[in-house]
Parts: C-alpha cells; sequence; structure tokens
C-alpha cells in the first residue's frame, strides 16, 4: 500500500538504555508525558514517536526503517485509526513485526470499522489511563522482559 | 550531512546514482571528449556533494531509561554549567530525593587542539564539586559526574547510571541555555527545567 506522503522526518535512533523496552506512539505530547512517566516508574525504558506528520508516512512503511521499533520489547499504538497514515503505519508495524507484542489505544468506533486492522491486537479503550497500559503490556510480555506471559 | 549507508535503501540509492553519473561522464567523454566530459564531471560531483550535504531536517525520537531506585523516589540531574544560586539550592533539595550534578568541559571546536580542554574540564571539576558540597550541606543526597565535550553525550551517561525523572538546567548565558534545553528536550522524553542564574526554578 502506498499513498504518495513524503518520506518522514523521522529519524529513529537505536536505544541508548537497557530494557525492557517500550515504543509509545503518541502524537499528544503532554499525554506522552504522562504515559512515559507511568511507564518509567513501572520500570520500562521508553521511546515516543508521534507518528508521521502531515503529508509524511511512518518509516516502516516507507523504503526507510525504524531501527527502534525493532528494538522495542513493546510498542502502545495511540495514533488512533482516523487518519490513513496513522492506519497504514499500524498495518506496516504489523507485516514488518509480526510478533511484535502491541496495545493498541481505539475508540470503539474505530473498533467496529476497522476490525480487520485490529485482529490479534491487544486493544483498549482511548485514551486509557498508564496503569492500564502497564497492565495490558506485562499481560502479553513473556516474563524475561518484565511480563507475565 | 547524510550518510549514504544510513540504510540498505540509500546504501542502494547511492550505488544507483553513481552508476548513473559515471554514465553521464562516460557518455560526455564519447560525445566531447576531455573538453566535455571534465566540466560534466565537475557538475555531477557537485550536484551529488549538494544532495548529500544539504542539511535535512530529521528528528530523533525521545526516550528515556526505566526509573531508577526505590519507587517513588525522585531522581534530579543538574546540569551545573555554572554553580546555582542558592536560592536555587533549596528549590533543588525540596523536590528531589537524589541529586546528580553534572558538568561537561565544554570547548569551542576551534579550540580543541590546545590545552584548553584540560582546563575547561578542571573549571567543571570545581563546578560540580562546589554544587555537590552545596547541596549536601543541605543534607541532599548528591554525587556529581564531570564529563568531556558534550552536555547531551554527558546526560546520556548519567542517565544510564544514576537514572533521573528530572533535568535541571544552570546555565551560563540565556543563548546557551535554550541551545542546550532544545537538544536535551529534542533527545530525552525526560521533563526539561531551565533555571535562570538569578531565578528559581518553575514549579511543577
Amino acid at each position: 500500500m502506498r499513498l504518495g506522503g513524503r518520506k518522514s522526518t523521522l529519524n529513529p535512533q537505536p536505544w541508548p538504555w537497557a530494557g525492557p523496552r517500550v515504543l509509545i506512539e503518541q502524537p499528544d505530547e503532554s499525554r506522552a508525558s504522562s504515559l512515559v512517566a507511568g511507564l518509567r516508574s513501572a520500570g520500562f525504558a521508553v521511546a515516543i514517536c508521534p507518528g508521521p506528520l502531515a503529508g509524511e508516512r511512518c518509516p516502516l512503511a516507507s523504503e526507510q526503517d525504524c531501527v527502534a521499533a525493532y528494538g522495542a520489547d513493546a510498542v502502545i499504538s495511540g495514533l488512533g485509526l482516523k487518519s490513513a497514515a496513522a492506519r497504514e503505519a499500524l498495518a506496516a508495524l504489523r507485516a514488518r513485526l509480526p510478533r511484535m507484542p502491541l496495545v493498541v489505544e481505539a475508540e470503539p468506533a474505530e473498533v467496529a470499522r476497522w476490525p480487520e486492522l485490529l485482529q490479534g491486537c491487544e486493544v483498549v479503550p482511548a485514551p486509557a489511563e498508564p496503569h492500564q497500559l502497564v497492565e495490558r503490556l506485562r499481560a502479553i510480555l513473556p516474563r524475561e522482559v518484565g511480563g507475565h506471559a | 550531512m547524510r550518510s549514504p549507508f544510513a540504510s540498505e535503501a540509500t546504501a542502494f540509492r547511492f550505488v544507483v546514482l553513481t552508476v548513473a553519473a559515471f554514465s553521464i561522464v562516460l557518455a560526455a567523454e564519447l560525445l566531447g571528449g576531455h573538453r566535455a566530459a571534465v566540466p560534466v564531471w565537475v557538475a555531477v560531483s557537485v550536484a551529488t556533494a549538494a544532495v548529500y550535504l544539504h542539511p535535512r531536517r530529521r528528528n530523533r525520537l525521545r526516550t528515556a531509561p526505566a526509573h531508577v531506585g526505590p519507587p517513588g523516589e525522585r531522581r534530579l540531574i543538574v546540569v551545573a554549567q555554572e554553580p546555582p544560586p542558592a536560592q536555587a539550592l533549596e528549590e533543588i533539595r525540596d523536590r528531589a530525593d537524589r541529586v546528580l550534578v553534572v558538568s561537561a568541559a565544554t570547548v569551542p571546536f576551534l579550540r580543541r587542539w590546545t590545552s584548553d580542554l584540560d582546563a575547561a574540564h578542571e573549571k567543571a571539576r570545581q563546578r560540580v564539586e562546589t554544587t555537590v558540597a552545596e547541596l549536601r550541606n543541605l543534607n541532599t543526597p548528591t554525587q556529581g559526574l564531570v564529563g568531556y565535550d558534550d552536555t547531551v553525550q554527558t546526560l546520556e551517561d548519567a542517565l544510564r547510571t544514576f537514572g533521573g525523572d528530572e533535568i535541571l538546567l544552570c546555565p551560563a548565558t540565556d543563548i546557551h541555555g535554550d541551545t542546550l534545553a532544545t537538544r536535551i528536550h529534542e533527545q530525552f522524553a525526560l521533563p526539561v527545567t531551565r533555571l535562570s542564574p538569578t531565578a528559581a526554578p518553575p514549579t511543577g
């Protein structure tokens, strides 16, 4: 799937921190900060991806790559599903990293409209509280990276 | 400068570009001899350099390590490019359970080849020791770290070992402080507070 958007100005770098590592896809900076605080307190290193800007594509959906996604132990997708770029980013993440533990924040209407995109994902109602996301992460992550699975 | 080998895709594009450039130069040589090929070679080289030297703005993802220390313990990293004023020291004591004071020996590029680096490192060491001593006098558990050359790299080293839930900047000048604050904010997913040398830090 190619939407014709520009390449991303995001420049993901390798993780400088030890795991467990969670990539947070969240365009709202204040909400991302809140999630960062909650996840760090729970023992996770974090990276914030604001998602593709208007007219751009996620590096995973283009010929670029995302070392941050490849180096993560889990991803929390909070980009929503309303924009085509966000849906493309989620689809690309699932296609490139099919075994990546993935928690998706989605509104009920989005879940109803794009069920195939969310099939097999850990879906939580948006906006989720940090402790809810920590619980979901621990439920799906293996023990060696801080989970219970 | 953008690296042509940053990824498989960019390396492939570089190979294609190189083959295309040689083809153009070869065609010029065949059609017009040396007198045509040399200017074409220069033009192609300049165009290629322009493509890779173009400072395209690309943003890193902001990251932060996991919290270090007991749950609820608030760790603060103070970047002391100059010693914080007394009022600020009390504010630091009130908002942190444990403090790491860092300072890097920042030297302008053109002066790195002289002995200025040693002098700058000594000044950084003195700033750290002074600030650590003053905070310990206020009964705040405090450590110090002196870095070479780059404050952001020093901060990354500090975060890797000490952790840190907030970064507080005590810059030498407003311009330097703003630039540094921006670099730190763009790299680390942590609250960054800029402390003016004459004012207490804002709360929150």
